[in-house]
């Protein structure tokens, strides 16, 4: 009798394993962007030759659009977090995101729709729950200046849905 | 005991698998931003100063005419580029008459990292008027043109109008 609970026991909890795996181990995310170059020129500059150049500037509403997908059900809790990873960017530029849209799916969306700084690490973007798709994104950049010489600064947006409890 | 210590560690196994597995669902996607900042020079005149004229009135028997001067005009920039590296020249579309002399000075604004070269004498070569712009946006830098005779010439019954040419170029150029 004591063995037959043992086995019990066992399988009980590689069943729990088994439902683990099969939650929380295949929820994704795929971006739908081709990046957002924005090219400054004199035709940026606020009031033509002695003023400065325009600071902030928008991408479209919709430069990112995400889709999460995996989830077990519309209950499925999930997160994103968003990071940069700065390839040549310049101190005095900041980087923004805000989400524009819902997107559509069974679960629901929460957070992100004012914007953020985005920093080097990791932080909550916005949350949800089940397989959502066209979930839109708008990014800013601000900080821009004559006092900044001319060339090319990238960076990279990582986007990390994390499953949640 | 045995059977006990069997199930603690077939738990323990468990729970750590389990955290193994929580802890990787997770994915990433990314995506690009890029600003490119091209280079910009960019300057402007306010516009044309006044008719200069040197006049019977303005002279004392024995001298040449008083030079006249006209501060009503000045220069903007707007340029992005590295320290020093770029200057303000300044040329004449002709020569006036002989005797006749175009002076300039381009004041320095607020803002602005170059030097003035003070006074020079326009011609139609261009002359160094500025020197050592940066990465810098300057208003209103006051031209003051001042017009004068070399030696006594005859009188120029009709005006002669001149266009001075302000450039903003690199500074080896």
């Amino acid at each position: 009798m004591t063995r037959i609970v043992r086995y019990i026991w066992l399988v009980l909890l590689l069943a729990l394993v088994a439902i683990g795996v099969t939650s929380h181990a295949s929820i994704s995310i795929t971006l739908v962007s081709d990046g957002w170059l924005e090219i400054i020129d004199k035709s940026d500059l606020i009031a033509g030759a002695g003023s400065d150049l325009i600071s902030t500037y928008e991408s479209t509403s919709d430069q990112v659009s995400i889709n999460i997908s995996g989830t077990t059900s519309g209950e499925d809790n999930w997160r994103v977090d968003v990071k940069r990873v700065d390839t040549d960017w310049h101190n005095s530029l900041s980087l923004y995101a805000q989400r524009t849209s819902n997107g559509s799916g069974s679960g629901t969306i929460s957070g992100g729709s004012q914007y953020m700084t985005v920093t080097a690490s990791d932080q909550t973007f916005f949350s949800g729950r089940g397989d959502r798709t066209g979930i839109e994104v708008q990014l800013k950049v601000s900080g821009v200046s004559i006092q900044i010489p001319p060339g090319t600064y990238t960076t990279t947006l990582y986007y990390t849905v994390v499953d949640t409890l | 005991m045995r059977k006990l210590v069997m199930l603690g560690l077939v738990v323990t196994v468990a729970m750590i698998s389990g955290l193994v597995v929580w802890s990787a669902a997770t994915d990433s996607g990314t995506a690009s931003v890029g600003m490119q900042l091209e280079e910009i020079a960019q300057l402007v005149v306010s516009g044309d100063p006044g008719l200069i004229t040197l006049t019977n009135a303005q002279t004392t028997a024995g001298l040449l005419p008083t030079e006249q001067t006209d501060a009503t005009t000045s220069l903007s920039w707007t340029s992005n580029v590295a320290s020093g590296s770029r200057k303000i020249t300044a040329a004449l579309s002709a020569a006036y008459t002989t005797g006749v002399v175009l002076k300039a000075t381009l004041a320095e604004p607020a803002g602005s990292n170059g030097t003035s070269a003070g006074e020079q004498t326009l011609d139609t070569e261009a002359i160094e008027m500025f020197t050592g712009i940066a990465n810098e946006n300057c208003t209103q830098a006051t031209i003051t043109y001042e017009f004068s005779l070399s030696t006594m010439i005859a009188p120029i019954t009709e005006t002669e109008s001149k266009t001075v040419t302000w450039t903003l170029l690199a500074a080896a150029a």
